[in-house]
């Protein structure tokens, strides 16, 4: 196997001592991103991208990757612990992770979370080491026309998916759309949006976006919530940790479900916040007494954190293999390959082969690692949830700068960030979604782009985008999921079901 | 936000309601759009000779972004007045200023004394009077963070952060 040797020779760059100290300071750095109130996958990680800019390409992805699994961990401790979850997929996990801390069962649910978790990513990592080459290698056939369908398909799964109301979904994608276009327009040179501003000359940058709209906006919705933490002790032993995995095994079927669930919305481009809950919802459905859900089960914590790690993981595939994240921390990992030069999509496959397959293998190697230190540190990190507020968020808000600035060397930026910051606030406080804006800022220059080369090729004939079986499949199917709430209503309105009147897409 | 841990409080009056907000933010939106649809027409919004002009997409973005909040702002207004309740609280508001206020200080702040100052002011401040700590401890806090993120920046990972008069003065 090509994969395999591949693979192989990824493990041999990483197994330096330098290189596994990097591991270890990694993750524990993104495990205490993750447990920070205001902080948590994309924009802890976000805040972190600049420790990067001085190393080595293949320390730097070491380094990223082990953020990224540090702060999926820590996710789970403060859904578990404290009842808050730390990202919008660590929702579900709190449905009963918090009860059972309450019936003093955190240490079998905090395990059985970072377990599910494990698995979860484990499969999700195998599917990339053995998927993302051969979906890379069929990618390079793609033209302009397919990769605009694909973007055109990604944002097309926001707006039919998304459970906001659509005018807000449309407005929050729009928006990111726009920013991206603000500046120097690649193809003709001229300057677009500017409105005269030296500043505005370079654009929006996706991370300082990202850093304000998550990280300054949330601090300010925790203080405005006056959040005090009470959460519970993890009493975590050895004794409990084998204790539980021995009973692991009896809920195989929860976890090969959930990670299918899993890995199939991962790679859905939005769908990754999706996998959580639906697994959930899943695993109540199929059990055989539904009442006990909510109240402390432990494969209640299994289902949703299997299926958001497996999501979560299989979301970093189509960012390798086509450049689009399926979900904000990918996105955020994609900006930071940016920094670096490196251009996601087919072609990194074949121009940085040996950073592909370092980045797989670190996936390996960081997995395995979190697992052992987050096991090892719960305690820790939960007592960092015990600092006052106030000591927290000035410092929270320090990163924060500091993480803005680093990307560009810019004190422009760190202004822009907390313009982004507020405005995030507002739209978080009604409801606008924010995900599809940060996804729609880091892809619309390509999506752009892929338009326009389109257009030119076909002298403006917009039917080249369904010229031939691929490009039209997708684009048919971008379409269909645009409608989808549509199509929903006219099939429960035919079988009788839904009588209720629900919400007319904007449309 | 978790409501298990919200503190149970009075409702203090809103300062604006959520219809009002909504209906605030649908009007800077269409506001925004036809300002950016009208850079766009004038920069070129049409077809060339040579493909699209440089205002083609980000033309019919705007487009789509009034066409959108037009609709947010119906939906809004046709609202009932008590629908949604509270925008922000009075007392939610002062919290949120509390911290807001000193975020711009020190974002401006850092402009002219570099990063590492302002840091150990925003930390000192925030313990002293949102935290209600003792002098010492926010101070030595303060210090310590604002030194712990030199060491961890500019000297380990090398990632230069920018400095004011006073960094200049220890020859940094």
């Amino acid at each position: 196997m090509e994969a395999l040797d591949s693979l192989m020779h990824g493990f041999a760059v990483l197994m330096t001592f330098d290189k596994l100290l990097l591991m270890m300071i990694g993750i524990c750095l993104g495990i205490l991103v993750g447990v920070l109130p205001g902080l948590g996958g994309p924009n802890g990680v976000a805040i972190l991208l600049p420790l990067t800019f001085g190393m080595d390409p293949t320390s730097a992805i070491v380094m990223l990757s082990c953020l990224y699994w540090g702060a999926l961990f820590g996710g789970a401790i403060t859904s578990i612990l404290f009842n808050i979850p730390g990202e919008a997929w660590s929702v579900a996990t709190t449905f009963d992770g918090y009860p059972m801390a309450q019936k003093g069962q955190a240490a079998e649910a905090l395990t059985a979370a970072f377990s599910g978790s494990f698995i979860g990513s484990f499969v999700a990592v195998v599917l990339i080491t053995f998927l993302a080459p051969s979906i890379a290698g069929f990618a390079l056939r793609f033209g302009p026309p397919e990769f605009f369908a694909v973007y055109f398909l990604t944002f097309c799964t926001f707006v039919g998916i998304g459970r906001e109301e659509k005018h807000k979904v449309i407005i929050s994608l729009v928006v990111g759309l726009l920013l991206a276009a603000v500046g120097m327009d690649t193809v003709s040179g001229d300057l677009r949006m500017t409105f005269g501003s030296m500043d505005l000359l370079k654009g929006f940058d996706f991370l300082v976006a990202v850093i304000g709209i998550f990280g300054i906006s949330e601090i300010l919705l925790t203080i405005e919530e006056k959040l005090a933490f009470r959460g519970h002790a993890s009493n975590l032993s050895f004794r409990k940790v084998f204790s539980t995995w021995a009973s692991l095994p009896r809920y195989w079927v929860t976890i090969v479900r959930s990670s299918a669930i899993g890995c199939w919305l991962g790679i859905t481009p939005g769908g990754a916040i999706a996998a959580s809950f639906m697994s959930y919802n899943v695993a109540k459905q199929v059990a055989r007494d539904k009442e006990s859900f909510g109240k402390g089960r432990i494969d209640g914590v299994l289902a949703p954190e299997t299926a958001a790690h497996a999501a979560g993981t299989s979301a970093l595939l189509p960012m390798l293999a086509l450049g689009i994240p399926g979900s904000g921390t990918a996105a955020v990992l994609l900006g930071g390959l940016l920094v670096w030069g490196l251009q996601p999509g087919p072609l990194l496959f074949v121009e940085h082969k040996e950073f592909v397959w370092g980045l797989i293998a670190s996936m390996y190697l960081g997995n395995i690692a979190g697992l052992i230190i987050v096991l090892a540190t719960v305690p820790l990190f939960a007592a960092v949830l015990r600092v006052p507020f106030p000591t927290i968020a000035p410092m929270i808000i320090v990163f924060c700068a500091i993480g803005a600035y680093a990307v560009e060397n810019s004190l422009f930026d760190i202004k822009t960030m907390l313009i982004f910051g507020i405005v995030g606030y507002v739209f978080k406080k009604l409801d606008y979604p924010l995900a599809p804006l940060t996804l729609a800022l880091v892809l619309g220059k390509r999506a752009e782009d892929a338009f326009r080369q389109t257009m030119i090729g076909s002298y403006g004939d917009l039917s080249v985008l369904f010229s031939n079986g691929l490009v039209a499949t997708i684009m048919i199917t971008a379409i269909l999921i645009l409608f989808w709430p549509l199509w929903s209503r006219i099939i429960g309105g035919l079988s009788g079901a839904a009588a209720k009147r629900s919400d007319v897409p904007a449309e | 936000m978790a409501s298990d841990n919200d503190i149970p409080e009075a409702a203090t009056p809103a300062v604006i309601s959520r219809r009002t907000a909504e209906i605030a933010v649908s009007l800077i939106l269409i506001a925004l759009g036809i300002l950016l649809a009208w850079d766009n027409w004038r920069v070129g919004a049409r077809w060339a000779a040579d493909g699209p002009q440089t205002g083609f997409f980000p033309f019919r973005l705007a487009l789509i972004l009034i066409a959108a909040s037009l609709w947010g702002l119906f939906v809004s207004v046709r609202a009932a007045a008590q629908e949604g309740g509270a925008f922000v609280e009075r007392a939610q508001f002062k919290r949120v200023l509390q911290v807001l206020v000193p975020m711009v200080i020190y974002v401006v702040s850092i402009s002219y004394l570099g990063i590492y100052v302002p840091s150990g002011l925003l930390v000192i401040g925030f313990m002293r009077y949102l935290g209600g700590s003792s002098w010492l401890s926010a101070c030595l806090t303060g210090i310590i963070f604002a030194a712990l993120v030199f060491v961890l920046f500019d000297i380990e990972f090398r990632v230069l952060l920018p400095k004011g008069p006073i960094e200049a003065y220890f020859g940094f």
